[in-house]
């Protein structure tokens, strides 16, 4: 092929994935024109796309695999004596080394032990003093059901070596395959593994590897740990950059084991041990591990297990998920734990899918305290108890999700922001401007707060459709709540206006009317603690709650509200602009339930109120005319209403001109309420 | 600075021949290590060439400042045509020397590098179709290069060669259906995956 002729097949090859499918074939016939050999490339071209193949694992260099075991080669350490002991045959090989079952040399007695040859550079004198330090350790490590670690040293050639009792086992999943335990049965076996790592935990030694092959069950069903501490030994050996070397320890153990941090290169800790034994559960109980990580590189691998929330165990077993080669079908695999799919789905969803879950959340804080907790919670769960490990809060997912993408739109969230909150914020404007110092600090931080929560809020629905961001904001909230709840416990006046101005987010975005009407409330009563009686910030809240009255359709307690609200504002005499907006949401609230007399009263109040202190001609003017305008309709005045929305067009048009969306608003009702 | 770092840096600057230099600089180092590997293994051991080119960026970058998206993506793009090299001229060798004498027996054992013998096929099979796509878009062939020999990403692939992450993924799409039909049904000498 010339680079002529490709070039054309890339542009009928884009251009085909571009058509609709449907009209393929004709934007084929008509590009290639009589060319049948051009069109016939594209189109194999086309059909091999739809296929998907994942050329790289197929046809690449890349797949890790570990040394087969090739008996016709001999292996010329085979025969060899290392210590007391001589290497009768390779077991197993792997990224950490290469792995004899060993017998006595001297013959002194029978002993069979697995004699691991570490891999990698040859260790200076630090760090084999190191590795000796750490071996003792391990060799003290003295539990049933952890394989003992009995020698170790240095090959004549300096390679570091370390001798361990040979188990004669099948690794846990294919054990509980091979005797088709049952779930319950399945749970009892990793209970006893929990307990013997948290042994391990207890005496210092973190396992950082811990997977099936690891974890052996022999003939009489006893489940032995391998290779504890081996990954921080070997790190300790090799590394005179702890850092350096662990990551590449993370990168040469398995990955779909390796908890996020492991991943990410932090220090190993007790916490990753916990992470892994949750894939193992996970593999146990469903027969597949929560990610696959084949055919992604390390970077996708990485955002993976880091970002993507695990499905529920009791999902995976059901759902039809498309199935690895190496991964056995719902059906076999319930099959295996003598149960229906049906059943075993039924059987992990609740307590098991939390526990489960629980381990393998991505904060380390997050997970099980320790080995033993999980355990415990495993054992609970097996004598019908209730167990404590906790769904993840939606809101807390979201809330990690929302750090995450903060940055996307926030420009587009700002604008809607501004909206939202335009009200609200200028009341609490107002305010702070005749407020104590402390007053205006609490309304400063009110507002900032406010500002960051409902931005996280919005950001987290972008894209979302309506249904979904309706369920988004919900959780966002009940979210930004909890935390408001907890960082603002000893500061109840700024507690309440943010769970306040939460609940009005919520009623005005339209999230959630039980949680805007628990919000409210709690407000309220933060309000009552705190504040005399008499206080303004009591009438907050009625004008909040009398919000949501009206949402709801209570037209009558929303008028009882607010009458309480503007009784509050007029004692004050304290700022009169607010005794104008109470005023004229009490208007509105009564001329909704056909109070017009005393609805046109008061917005003339409010109206004489407003162009006394912002001036005659400001836009709350206008809006106060409008609304005047409004319920002098209703009353048959059509003279004084047309009177008033002429001189509120008149504002309008002076502040925002002619082609502004309200001008255009007050201009057709005027032109409605003269054609009356 | 190590002298990586300050090829890295040049190859940044655009300077001439910097490329080929810090190319020329990993397939030395990522020899070395595989030799070192082979010998501390001590038996026929194999190893994965990713694992190896970020055993090599560990060992020559992680001692520095972080270095950055661009020095990463550029490091990982010589990296990807060594390691290419350094396998197709290692299975090229092994091909030779098979055929051979004692004596290139012998000397085939002091060359031997952990890459399975069993990958030399598909290693040759590639790099023919690799030539040959090379040979009419040459810039397709550099993110197929990235994709299989150094595992990257196609927003790290982007980064590499100085283009969006949008025309990595869709010129990959021609690139990975092209392949497929140039690699199917070929015989591989492997384990028939």
């Amino acid at each position: 092929m010339d680079a002529e002729r490709w070039r054309i097949v890339e542009r009928l090859f884009h251009g085909a994935l571009d058509a609709p499918p449907a009209r393929r074939g004709e934007f084929l016939a008509r590009e290639c024109g009589g060319d049948a050999a051009l069109r016939a490339e594209v189109e194999r071209l086309l059909e091999i796309d739809g296929q998907e193949v994942d050329v790289v694992a197929r046809y690449g260099v890349l797949p890790a695999r570990d040394v087969a075991i090739d008996a016709e080669r001999p292996d010329p350490l085979v025969g060899r004596v290392i210590g007391a002991y001589r290497l009768v045959k390779r077991i197993a090989a792997g990224g950490m080394g290469v792995v004899y079952r060993g017998e006595r040399a001297d013959g002194l007695f029978v002993q069979d032990v697995a004699v691991k040859l570490v891999r990698g550079e040859v260790p200076d004198e630090t760090a084999l003093r190191r590795f000796d330090l750490e071996r003792r350790t391990l060799a003290s490590l003295n539990h049933a059901n952890i394989a003992r670690l009995y020698d170790g040293g240095t090959t004549t050639e300096g390679t570091p070596y370390l001798v361990m009792e040979y188990v004669d086992g099948l690794a846990i999943d294919a054990w509980c395959t091979e005797r088709r335990l049952t779930v319950d049965e399945r749970l009892r076996l990793f209970a006893e593994v929990a307990r013997a790592v948290h042994f391990a935990h207890q005496n210092l030694v973190v396992h950082g590897d811990l997977k099936p092959p690891n974890l052996l069950v022999d003939a009489q069903g006893t489940v032995k740990l391998l290779d504890f501490g081996i990954a921080r030994l070997m790190e300790g050996s090799e590394s005179r950059d702890g850092t350096e070397r662990t990551l590449t320890m993370a990168r040469l153990m398995t990955p779909e084991y390796a908890s996020p941090e492991q991943w990410r290169g932090e220090p190993l800790t007790t916490a990753a041990d916990v992470y892994s034994l949750g894939v193992v559960l996970h593999v146990l109980l469903t027969g597949r591990k929560p990610f696959r990580a084949a055919g992604l590189s390390a970077g996708e691998w990485e955002r993976t297990v880091s970002e993507r929330e695990p499905t529920r165990p009791s999902a995976r077993v059901k759902a039809r998920t498309p199935i690895a080669e190496d991964e056995p079908t719902t059906a076999a695999f319930a099959e295996a734990c003598g149960t229906t799919p049906a059943r075993l789905a039924w059987t992990l969803r609740g307590d098991v899918d939390r526990i489960v879950l629980q381990a393998l959340r991505k904060d380390p804080a997050r997970r099980y305290a320790s080995a033993l907790a999980l355990a415990e919670d495993v054992e609970r769960h097996l004598r019908g108890l209730p167990v404590h490990a906790r769904e993840e809060s939606y809101g807390y997912r979201l809330w990690s999700f929302v750090r995450r993408n903060r940055l996307v739109v926030a420009a587009a969230a700002l604008v809607v922001l501004g909206q939202s909150f335009a009200l609200y914020v200028s009341l609490k404007a107002e305010k702070r401007a005749q407020s104590s110092a402390t007053h205006a600090r609490i309304e400063a931080e009110s507002f900032r707060r406010m500002a960051e929560l409902s931005l996280d809020a919005l950001l987290a629905t972008k894209g979302q459709g309506d249904v979904q961001r309706q369920a988004t904001l919900r959780a966002t909230v009940v979210a930004q709540a909890d935390h408001v709840r907890r960082q603002y416990a000893d500061q109840r006046h700024l507690q309440a206006n943010l769970l306040d101005a939460l609940g009005l987010f919520c009623l005005r975005t339209g999230a959630a009317d039980d949680e805007a009407a628990t919000l409210l409330r709690e407000a309220q009563h933060l309000r009552e603690l705190e504040f005399d009686p008499a206080s303004l910030e009591h009438a907050l809240s009625l004008r909040s709650l009398a919000e949501l009255e009206t949402h709801l359709g209570h037209g009558e307690a929303a008028v009882e509200l607010l009458e309480r609200a503007l009784a509050l504002h007029r004692r004050s005499n304290e700022v009169h602009t607010d005794v104008a907006q109470a005023a004229t949401e009490l208007a509105t609230a009564l001329r909704a339930v056909g109070r017009r007399e005393e609805a046109r009263a008061l917005y003339v109040e409010a109206l004489g109120i407003r162009r006394e202190r912002i001036g005659p001609r400001s836009l709350p003017v206008a809006e106060e005319l409008e609304a005047l305008a409004g319920v002098l309709v209703e009353l048959g005045e059509r003279e004084a209403a047309v009177a008033h929305l002429e001189e509120a067009l008149s504002i309008r048009q002076t502040l925002l001109g002619d082609a502004d969306v309200e001008t255009a608003r007050t201009r057709a009702q005027l032109a409605e309420a003269r054609s009356r | 600075m190590s002298d990586i770092t300050r090829i890295l840096e040049e190859a940044r600057r655009g300077e001439p021949g910097s490329v080929e230099r810090l190319t020329d600089r990993l397939y030395d180092e990522l020899r070395q290590l595989a030799r070192r590997e082979m010998r501390a293994e001590r038996a026929n051991h194999t190893l994965e060439p990713t694992a190896l080119v970020h055993e090599l960026y560990l060992r020559l970058l992680s001692g520095e400042d972080a270095p950055t998206f661009e020095n990463r993506a550029h490091f990982f793009a010589a990296a990807a045509h060594a390691i290419r090299r350094l396998l197709v001229e290692h299975a090229r060798s092994r091909s030779r020397l098979k055929r051979g004498g004692d004596k290139k027996r012998q000397q085939m054992d002091e060359q031997a590098l952990p890459f399975p013998e069993e990958n030399d096929g598909r290693v040759l099979a590639l790099e023919a179709a690799l030539e040959r796509l090379a040979g009419f878009d040459p810039q397709r062939a550099r993110i197929v290069e990235l994709r299989f020999f150094a595992g990257c990403t196609s927003e790290e692939a982007a980064a590499a060669l100085g283009i969006s992450e949008s025309t990595v993924a869709r010129e990959w799409r021609l690139a990975r259906a092209w392949l497929h039909g140039q690699l199917e049904g070929q015989s591989l000498d492997g384990d028939g995956r």
